[in-house]
C-alpha cells in the first residue's frame, strides 16, 4: 500500500501509457482511431492553452499556431521534398519561432487587450492562408504526402500508412509534449509562470525579467501546437484554410477550462480528449448539436466547477465531509 | 564612500517637477527614513531608485556603480530590493508559497537545469524550503505556513512581504510605508523587527513612512522631502525640533494625530 501511494504519480504515468497504448486494439475500427487521434491532437493543444493561462494570458488563437506548424510541414513537403518527419519538427520550430517574435513584442501587454491581440493574430494568419496563392487560396493544399516508411532497426522497415500506424505517432507527440509541460509546469519555473499574473511588480523587484518567462511559456506551447499540426497535414493529407476559424480557438479554451487548471498536463489530456469524444458522438446523432454542447459547456463549467474537472474530486469530499 | 548615493536626481512628469535635485547618502548597516507631506515625491523616489521609473537628471550609485538605466530585476540581483506600498505579495500562493517564491525568483535556475531536474535541483529545492520555513519561524508566521497568503491577517501580510525582501539576501532593503495601515501593536512588532533585521541580518535598510513615532523610534537618520525638494536631513531629535519640519508637515492638526498613534 505503501509503495502504491509513494509513487502514485508514476504509476498514474505508467498506467495512462499502457491505456493508450491499448485502446486502438481494443477498439479497432478505423473511425475510432481517428476520433482518438482527434483526441490527442485536442489535448496537445489545450496543454498549451493551460501553460499560457499560467502566464495570465488567455489566449484566443491558439489554432493559429496548428496552422503555421500544419502549412509549414505541408509545404516543406511538397515543395522541397523534406521528409515528413523532419516536417514534424519543422512545423514546431515555425510557430516557435513565429511565437517568439509575436511574444517578445506583444507580451508586454496584459489583460484583455493581450487576449484580443492573439484573437487577431489568428485572424490574420487565417487570412495569410487562405488569400496567397502560395498557400493554396482558399481550396487549401491537397495531396501533401503522407508520413514515409521507416527502417527501424529489429523491426526492419515500417510503413505508417494506416490510422493505427498514425496513431502511434501521434500518442508519441503527445508523450513528449506532455512531460515536458508537465515538468515544466510542476519546476520552479511553473511556479514563476504562476507569479506573474498575481503580482507582476512584486515577481520584478524580486529579480526576474517578467518578459523573459512570459516568452518562455508561450513558445513552448505554440511549438507543441506547431508540431501537432505538422502531424494533422501529413495524417489528413490535405489542409484548408476553413478548419483554422476562430471557433477553433474557442473550443480549444473551452477544452482548457473544462480539464483544469490545476495541471496542465493532465488538465489539458482530460478536457481535450472529453470534449472529442462526446463531439464526435453528437456529430453521429446531430451535427447541430455541437456547437450548442460547446456553449452548454463553457457556461455550466463557470458556474459549477470554474477550476475544471480536476478540482472535481477536490469538491466531492469536501461535501462527503460536510454530510 | 556611502553604499547608496543619489546625486542630484530628478523626475518630471509633463512639466510636474516630483523630484527636483534630490541627494542622499546611505551608509553602510543605518536606517534611513525618508519623510514628508503626501505627494511629496517619497514613492517616486522609491520607483526610481528600484527601477520602475527612470529619473530625468541625476545619478545613483550603488557601491560607487552607476544603476540609472537598468531593470527592475536587474538592479534587485545587485542587492537592492523594495518592497511594495500596501499589500506586496502573491495572494493566491500559501505563506510558505510565497517565500520558496521568493527564493527562486533570487536565484534564477536556468532553463534546461530546471527542466532536466539535474544534480543538486532536487537538494536546492530541500534547502529552500527549509530556509523558508526557518524565516516564517523567526516571524512567527510558521503556524500560519498553509494558509493563503490573501487570507491571513493585514499585519502578517505586511510582514510576509518584508519576509519576502529578506529572501532575497539583498543587501539594501527598500521598504515603501511598512507600517501604514497597521494598529498600534502591530506597528510595534514591525518595529521591533526592523529593528532586529539590522541588528542581526545587517541590512541596510531605508524606509519610507507617515507614522512619525515609528520613524522617530527606528531610524538612525531622516530625509524630509516637501514638493520634491529635501528641506531637511538629519538624527531624529534635530528633525523633530526644525521649524521648517514643523511648518511644513509635524505642524499640521492630522501630522499630530499620527504622531499620537
Amino acid at each position: 500500500m505503501s509503495f502504491i501511494k509513494r509513487n502514485l504519480r508514476g504509476l498514474v504515468f505508467i498506467g495512462l501509457i499502457l491505456i493508450f497504448i491499448l485502446l486502438p486494439l481494443i477498439f479497432p475500427n478505423p473511425a475510432r482511431i481517428g476520433m482518438f487521434i482527434g483526441c490527442g491532437v485536442a489535448s496537445i493543444l489545450a496543454m498549451g492553452w493551460l501553460m499560457i493561462l499560467r502566464i495570465g494570458c488567455l489566449s484566443l488563437g491558439q489554432v493559429a499556431f496548428l496552422a503555421i506548424g500544419g502549412y509549414t510541414s505541408a509545404l516543406l513537403a511538397q515543395k522541397a521534398g523534406i521528409s515528413p518527419w523532419i516536417g514534424l519538427l519543422g512545423g514546431g520550430m515555425a510557430s516557435g519561432l513565429v511565437a517568439l517574435g509575436l511574444g517578445v513584442v506583444f507580451l508586454k501587454v496584459r489583460g484583455l487587450s493581450l487576449s484580443i491581440i492573439t484573437f487577431a493574430f489568428a485572424e490574420v494568419v487565417r487570412l495569410i492562408i487562405s488569400t496567397l496563392e502560395f498557400f493554396g487560396g482558399h481550396g487549401g493544399i491537397m495531396e501533401i504526402p503522407k508520413f514515409n516508411p521507416l527502417l527501424i532497426p529489429g523491426w526492419g522497415i515500417v510503413r505508417f500508412d494506416t490510422p493505427l500506424s498514425c496513431y502511434y505517432i501521434l500518442l508519441l507527440i503527445l508523450m513528449i509534449s506532455g512531460l515536458f509541460m508537465w515538468r515544466m509546469d510542476r519546476s520552479a519555473l511553473g511556479r514563476t509562470f504562476m507569479s506573474l499574473p498575481q503580482n507582476e511588480n512584486l515577481a520584478q523587484s524580486l529579480g526576474i525579467h517578467p518578459l523573459r518567462y512570459k516568452v518562455i511559456s508561450f513558445v513552448t506551447a505554440c511549438f507543441f501546437a506547431g508540431v501537432a499540426g505538422a502531424f494533422t497535414a501529413h495524417y489528413y493529407g490535405v489542409l484548408y484554410p476553413g478548419s483554422y476559424i476562430p471557433m477553433q480557438s474557442i473550443i480549444v479554451q473551452i477544452q482548457g477550462t473544462v480539464g483544469g487548471v490545476a495541471s496542465v498536463a493532465l488538465g489539458g489530456l482530460l478536457g481535450g480528449s472529453l470534449m472529442v469524444m462526446v463531439e464526435s458522438w453528437l456529430l453521429n446523432v446531430d451535427a447541430r448539436w455541437v456547437y450548442i454542447f460547446y456553449g452548454a459547456v463553457i457556461l455550466a463549467v463557470t458556474f459549477m466547477l470554474p477550476e475544471g474537472l480536476l478540482s472535481l474530486p477536490r469538491k466531492i469530499k469536501k461535501l462527503y465531509k460536510k454530510a | 564612500m556611502a553604499l547608496l548615493e543619489i546625486k542630484q536626481v530628478s523626475r518630471n512628469f509633463k512639466g510636474l517637477t516630483a523630484l527636483s535635485k534630490i541627494d542622499i547618502d546611505v551608509q553602510e548597516g543605518e536606517i534611513l527614513g525618508i519623510i514628508g507631506p503626501n505627494g511629496a515625491g517619497k514613492t517616486t523616489l522609491f520607483n526610481i531608485i528600484s527601477g520602475f521609473l527612470s529619473p530625468t537628471h541625476g545619478e545613483i550609485r550603488f557601491r560607487g556603480k552607476n544603476i540609472v538605466g537598468l531593470r527592475p530585476d536587474m538592479i534587485a540581483r545587485k542587492g537592492l530590493v523594495r518592497s511594495f506600498q500596501g499589500v506586496g505579495l502573491f495572494p493566491m500562493a500559501t505563506c510558505l508559497g510565497n517565500l520558496i517564491l521568493a527564493h527562486h525568483l533570487y536565484q534564477e535556475i536556468g532553463f534546461w537545469k530546471t527542466m532536466a531536474h539535474t544534480g543538486s535541483y532536487g537538494a536546492r529545492e530541500k534547502e529552500v524550503k527549509a530556509k523558508s520555513l526557518a524565516i516564517l519561524k523567526t516571524l512567527n508566521l510558521d503556524d500560519k505556513k498553509d494558509m493563503a497568503a490573501k487570507d491571513i491577517p493585514y499585519g502578517y501580510q505586511k510582514m510576509l512581504g518584508i519576509a519576502m525582501a529578506l529572501a532575497t539576501d539583498a543587501q539594501v532593503l527598500l521598504l515603501d510605508e511598512p507600517v501604514a495601515g497597521m494598529n498600534p501593536p502591530e506597528a510595534l512588532a514591525m518595529t521591533q523587527e526592523i529593528k532586529r533585521i539590522r541588528a542581526e541580518l545587517k541590512k541596510t535598510i531605508v524606509l519610507v513612512e507617515h507614522n512619525m513615532k515609528m520613524v522617530m523610534g527606528v531610524c538612525d537618520r531622516i530625509v524630509v522631502i516637501q514638493y520634491g525638494l529635501k528641506i531637511a536631513e538629519g538624527p531624529p531629535e534635530l528633525i523633530r525640533n526644525d521649524p521648517q519640519v514643523i511648518k511644513a508637515y509635524l505642524g499640521t492638526a492630522e501630522a499630530y494625530h499620527d504622531t499620537s498613534n
